[in-house]
């Protein structure tokens, strides 16, 4: 209902129709309110029966009217009713401008407000909630919903309002206009759009994004006969969109980072396991000279180099050289378990190939963790240099032969540790003759990467090695370690790097 | 008792768009009164003790600090329900606000249903 009240100064009013009364002498002029309330003028308890009505009108709606009683020039009774009626509408545009200053006032309002609560959610499941509650305060829907992108990358409906039957429906209805509005990468209206047959409306769709990552929408509809959505319904679900896609994206960061802290502590919890378990000394055996590094990357693998007397057989080593697939804590928990079964079933003595067979059953029966490991384990018999090996899937051990000087790759093959019930190794006997060295390494070091994605290989290790054949193992060490550190640069590394070389002194 | 609603602001629009906000209380018999300056606001509440008054903090000739300071501790009228109404930016003096025996602040840009929730608190409807 209109009220003159609202839109006309009782003083102003007054004044012009008392000097309108003076143009007219012996009129009684009112202004009454369409709830028959006398809003200025003449007090008519009850309005005269030859009084004039003139209804005024403002956007065709009743806004009351002028009544005159003894008006006896029409045309200048028609002047006032004239210029009431413009004042009317000047007043009503100065309305509509105040209420849409209090739309604006309300919108951000709204906005801020959004800010603090999604400021203070951290739980992203609370923020789609959050956000169509206070979305649906000022853009009015049928059905309301947040859509998100899983960790699949599979769209999932996280929060829905109003008439939550037709969700699915409006979704799938909303597929092309979902498609445009990821392309484009802001809100947009479809019209025309069908819920059922015969209930046509209009959807409003916004991206939920930071930057270019777009991690969901937000879906409106409005049905038979609603009002369309606007362009600044658009302008502002855009807004409270984006606000709350922040939200989103500083909890992901937020999540993402207390997951790098807790894999930080993890890798220096598992690098302690497997430091702790790698030889720190070599014993000093006559003719033979043994020099060992393990480098971790900035991710623990499961590197594991081992060297031990065989019991109540002086003159025998057992030598092993293993790496476990996997990183961090559960690696280098299977590399301890591994290493603690292969010293175990090496004590007997036992040729490698049923050591590491053995071992392989124990590990397979107690492999909870779905981890596999490549070993190499050898004997050695000091006194003669003889070396007896299996390789269980480990990367091929480097022989330098210093007579006549030159390398090769000891390829024995078989099936890694922890995969199969039941394997079978092939066992391989190597002479070291004096000067004769053997260099162990894991794929740490073939494949160290350099900044264009090169690997540092098998054939600059070969190179490297021949070009040793003179060095100590501590200086073969030192070079090896020193090419593959020059090859990779800067680049950090994702694997650990670990190197073993046993060398026969010239006698 | 007709209550009495005081809106003080020497902005006319700010008044208006207090005023629009606040309007259907009219229905409710709840009479509007204006102020354009912290003088004729402090007379009026004098004259017509409203239940309710919307004040803005910085208005010529006395400001809504000293305005609510007179109402509240010199005339004793501390039933009147008083809101600053301070700028956004502006920071408000939350302590002075409260020496000066303010009920509450809004900030402007205010939300207007917040407004006429808050009026339909105080004034019982």
């Amino acid at each position: 209902m209109i009220r003159l009240r609202r839109l006309l100064e009782k003083d102003t009013v007054h004044a012009l129709l008392a000097s309108f009364e003076t143009l007219l002498p012996g009129a009684e002029l009112a202004l009454i309110e369409v709830d028959g309330r006398v809003f200025a003028g003449h007090s008519m308890a009850e309005l005269p029966a030859d009084a004039v009505r003139l209804p005024l009108a403002v956007r065709s709606k009743p806004a009351g009217m002028l009544v005159a009683r003894q008006a006896k020039h029409p045309e200048i009774l028609h002047a006032l009713y004239t210029s009431l009626s413009l004042l009317l509408s000047e007043a009503q545009e100065k309305r509509d401008l105040v209420e849409e200053t209090l739309d604006r006032y309300r919108e951000i309002n709204l906005l801020y407000q959004l800010g603090e609560t999604m400021g203070i959610h951290v739980a992203p499941a609370i923020i789609p909630e959050a956000m169509l509650d206070e979305v649906s305060r000022i853009i009015d829907s049928e059905v309301s919903m947040v859509l998100l992108y899983s960790s699949d990358h599979e769209l999932v409906i996280k929060s829905c309002r109003g008439a939550v039957e037709f969700s699915h429906t409006l979704w799938a209805v909303s597929e092309s206009l979902l498609q445009r509005v990821a392309e484009i990468g802001r809100a947009d209206i479809a019209t025309q759009v069908y819920i059922q047959e015969s209930r046509e409306g209009t959807v409003l769709c916004a991206p939920l994004k930071v930057q270019e990552h777009l991690m969901g929408f937000v879906l409106m509809g409005r049905f038979d006969g609603q009002d369309m959505f606007t362009a600044g319904d658009e302008k502002l679900l855009m807004a409270m969109t984006h606000q709350a896609a922040i939200a989103l994206e500083t909890h992901r960061l937020y999540q993402q980072e207390i997951e790098r802290q807790l894999l930080e502590k993890e890798l220096s919890v598992g690098r302690q396991i497997q430091l702790g378990l790698l030889p720190t000394s070599f014993p000093d055996i006559p003719g033979w000279e043994f020099a060992a590094t393990y480098e971790a990357a900035r991710q623990v693998g499961g590197d594991l180099y081992d060297f031990f007397h065989i019991p109540d057989q002086p003159h025998r080593l057992g030598i092993v050289i293993a790496d476990v697939t996997g990183k961090g804590v559960p690696a280098a928990m299977f590399m301890a378990l591994s290493r603690t079964i292969i010293r175990a079933e090496s004590r007997t003595g036992d040729p490698p190939t049923e050591v590491l067979q053995r071992s392989n059953r124990l590990i397979v029966d107690d492999n909870r963790s779905n981890l596999f490991m490549t070993a190499f384990y050898a004997t050695l018999d000091t006194p003669t240099g003889q070396l007896v090996c299996a390789n269980a899937g480990h990367d091929y051990p480097l022989w330098l032969h210093t007579q006549p000087g030159h390398c090769e790759f000891v390829k024995t093959q078989g099936l890694m540790l922890g995969a199969f019930k039941s394997i079978t190794l092939t066992e391989q006997q190597l002479n070291l003759a004096p000067g004769d060295c053997l260099v162990l390494y894991t794929d740490g070091v073939t494949e160290a990467m350099n900044q264009h994605g090169q690997f540092f290989g098998e054939e600059r290790l070969k190179a490297v090695v021949e070009a040793g054949s003179s060095a100590t193992a501590n200086e073969l060490l030192t070079a090896i370690m020193d090419a593959v550190r020059q090859f990779i640069g800067d680049y950090a590394q994702s694997d650990d790097l670990t190197l073993f070389i046993i060398k026969r002194q010239f006698s | 008792m007709t209550q009495k609603i005081l809106i003080a602001d020497d902005e006319a629009h700010i008044r208006q768009l207090i005023e629009q906000s606040v309007e259907d209380l009219e229905d409710s018999g709840v009479e509007i009164l204006y102020a354009d300056n912290g003088e004729s606001a402090l007379k009026i509440i004098r004259a017509e003790h409203p239940s309710l008054v919307f004040l803005d903090v910085m208005m010529p000739r006395m400001n809504g600090f000293d305005v609510c300071h007179q109402v509240k501790h010199e005339l004793g009228m501390d039933s009147v329900y008083i809101v600053m109404l301070t700028a956004k930016g502006q920071e408000f003096d939350k302590q002075r606000g409260e020496e000066a025996g303010a009920d509450i602040y809004m900030t402007k840009p205010f939300d207007p249903d917040e407004l006429l929730a808050l009026a339909e608190r105080v004034l019982g409807l």
